[in-house]
């Protein structure tokens, strides 16, 4: 069955606007010295997860991967998360 | 002259009057290059993320700088051949971000 744009308006399932975290007023810088923010941006083993996941634009994206590869070349972070036993 | 930020790795095992030697050598060599340092921000012996030469802390140096941008890489070959630096890295920037930064507050 095909839903209405109207029914999908009033669904509880709407689907709310994505926005990008770096490209509001008054939304963080990025830099490579500020490990907590970029921290958000790894995974658990410490790979850079993809902008459609965490829907940073892609003009912030590449600011971004810069910044991270930046701070693990300092030891500010690490290029691999080991989970040892 | 353009702007550069600066951050450099020492070893751990330095002293302070030793630290305090290498720094000196590392702006004089800014100098010699006829570059000017506009700040200049510690951020004390923090802990490594990995190994860097068998070196589990290190002391980070943080600059911002003013220099002619191809004289960084003369200054580069004379920080590589300093044992006490672990590593080090320049950056060019548009503008310099104000102080402290997110390191330097803690």
């Amino acid at each position: 069955m095909i839903k209405s744009r109207d029914d999908k308006k009033n669904s509880p399932f709407e689907e709310r606007r994505k926005f990008c975290p770096f490209s509001q007023p008054n939304s963080p810088k990025i830099d490579y010295k500020n490990s907590k923010l970029l921290n958000r941006y790894i995974s658990e083993k410490g790979k850079i997860t993809p902008s459609r996941i965490t829907n940073v634009s892609s003009k912030k994206q590449k600011e971004l991967t810069k910044a991270i590869k930046r701070a693990r070349f300092l030891s500010l972070m690490s290029y691999t998360n080991k989970i040892y036993k | 002259m353009q702007k550069f930020e600066a951050v450099l790795l020492y070893s751990p095992d330095l002293s302070s009057s030793n630290l305090k030697e290498q720094e000196d050598f590392f702006e004089g060599q800014i100098k010699d290059h006829k570059g000017t340092i506009k700040a200049q921000e510690n951020w004390g012996l923090r802990d490594l993320s990995y190994n860097i030469n068998k070196n589990k802390k290190a002391f980070y140096q943080f600059y911002q700088l003013e220099i002619e941008g191809d004289k960084i890489q003369d200054i580069k070959k004379i920080l590589t051949q300093k044992e006490q630096i672990i590593r080090h890295l320049f950056i060019k920037v548009s503008e310099h971000d104000e102080l402290p930064t997110y390191l330097g507050k803690n």
